[in-house]
């Protein structure tokens, strides 16, 4: 019945919003091996769970509300903390209440985004979780 | 007999010269339905009796209501809108499963429209009765 990728939805929003490219500067899945050195900051995108959905009445049809929660992680350049930051505030801003085709709404669930620290060749890396609720 | 799942059920409606065996809609975004047949009582207690209250079963009502998600163009949700703004007749249908259903003719009385910045639009419909009310597989239940 599902029918909605929200990460690959969320990837193609911020491509959109911050003249970014699927597949160069926003990738699927967890990080990887970090970047080497004096790369511009980098977005990951993934599902992480979310709360059950709450199916609906005659719900072979109508279907379920999903509350799909999303990682965004803004990786930034080597030892540019506030390139990265104004990234993910950037990745924040482009996704919060976006009215999105086929979405009930988007949400961030936090005001900022959540510093995860810095990797072994200096890259400051940042979390910003969104809530993509959709009727399938 | 199994129990039966929740999700499985759905309430369908129909304008008033629909009839029981009319043509229903299921209303859309539907999240939870409800349908209470129900003997109202009268108190028959008297006071040379040993202390407790009597009553009596009189006429036969039912609870009547349906919270759902709204769909501005759903023709479900616009036969309940319809007959509380017009202040028509309706039909109210309660599948518990694929061919259970309690049937109830009223009257809509309340669309109160939530609106809340973190949640989807709801409405949680009150729908007063106005007779004939059948539930199956029992033998029904029938007001004249």
């Amino acid at each position: 019945m599902a029918t909605l990728t929200p990460e690959v939805d969320i990837a193609s929003a911020l491509a959109t919003a911050l003249t970014l490219v699927v597949g160069t500067d926003i990738k699927y899945g967890p990080p990887r091996a970090p970047l080497s050195t004096g790369n511009a900051a980098t977005i990951w995108v993934t599902p992480y769970g979310g709360s059950e959905p709450d199916p609906l009445l005659n719900a072979s049809v109508s279907g379920s509300i999903w509350h799909s929660k999303i990682q965004v992680l803004v990786r930034s350049g080597a030892d540019d903390y506030t390139d990265g930051i104004t990234q993910a505030r950037a990745v924040r801003d482009a996704l919060h209440c976006k009215q999105s085709s086929g979405y009930i709404a988007w949400r961030a669930l936090s005001s900022e985004p959540l510093y995860l620290g810095i990797d072994e060749v200096q890259e400051h890396r940042w979390a910003v979780n969104i809530l993509a609720e959709w009727n399938a | 007999m199994a129990i039966e799942v929740g999700y499985a059920g759905k309430v369908q409606v129909a304008s008033d010269t629909s009839g029981t065996a009319g043509t229903f809609t299921v209303v859309g975004g539907q999240a939870e339905g409800n349908i209470t047949p129900k003997a109202n009582t009268a108190d028959i207690t008297q006071t040379n009796t040993a202390g407790y209250e009597q009553r009596i079963p009189t006429t036969l009502d039912a609870d009547l209501s349906l919270s759902f998600f709204y769909i501005p163009s759903d023709a479900g949700q616009a036969i309940i809108l319809s007959s509380l703004t017009n202040r028509t007749p309706m039909w109210f249908k309660v599948y518990r499963d694929a061919t259970n259903v309690s049937i109830a003719y009223c009257y809509a009385t309340e669309f109160p429209t939530k609106i809340d910045p973190k949640n989807p639009v709801k409405v949680d419909a009150k729908l007063m009765f106005n007779g004939s009310p059948t539930v199956s597989p029992a033998t029904p239940l029938t007001i004249a």
